[in-house]
């Protein structure tokens, strides 16, 4: 039967790189995990036509490979990642100035000290009132 | 059929979410054993291997998600 089993080191690559590397492989081969005490037993089976094993397992590796490499990158680079996310969460949240700005602009809508109303129509009001005064 | 998954390579929860995806095509049994999950079910040995290997490889496609 075409099928091919290699060993893969248990102590040196994660089960995660392992799991993410299979992932990539599924659509054409069908793939088998076991363990034993030090190493885990991948086997192969092509889902159709003849393939070079050889190759795929080659293939296998080089990608086990480059995910352990994305594996260590994003331990690496985990703080980094949290702190722009952090900083890009922080600034769509409204600043305590925008906030103290969106406030005073309410007020001065609201005109609650009457600074908006014309000084003739203050004064008027002022003069109807003393004339009333005059009067009595 | 009978399917032996490593406990410390296949979670439990994968092969149990797996099963029960099958449960509309395949009723299988699941039992636990010394350092394995025993998957047990009636199919046609025409069609065994093939059952088989799809589901293991359904198996590893849940581990991934």
């Amino acid at each position: 039967m075409n099928k091919i089993t290699f060993l893969l080191d248990s102590k040196l690559i994660s089960l995660e790189a392992i799991y993410s590397t299979c992932y990539a492989f599924i659509d054409k081969f069908y793939i088998y995990l076991d363990k034993n005490k030090e190493n885990v037993i991948v086997a192969f089976q092509p889902k159709e036509g003849k393939v070079n094993l050889k190759t795929i397992e080659g293939e296998f590796r080089n990608e086990l490979l480059s995910n352990l490499l994305r594996e260590k990158i994003t331990k690496n680079n985990s703080k980094i990642r949290e702190y722009i996310l952090g900083q890009a969460l922080y600034s769509s949240t409204p600043s305590k100035i925008e906030e103290f700005l969106t406030k005073t602009e309410e007020d001065y809508i609201e005109d609650p000290l009457g600074i908006a109303i014309p000084w003739e129509e203050k004064t008027k009001s002022k003069n109807k009132t003393k004339k009333k005064s005059k009067s009595k | 059929m009978i399917l032996k998954l490593n406990k410390e390579i296949y979670p439990k929860k994968a092969v149990q979410k797996a099963v029960s995806f099958y449960k509309k095509v395949i009723i299988f049994r699941l039992k636990e054993e010394k350092g394995y999950f025993s998957v047990s079910g009636n199919i046609e040995k025409n069609n065994e291997e093939l059952v088989k290997n799809e589901f293991l490889n359904f198996v590893l496609g849940i581990i991934r998600q």
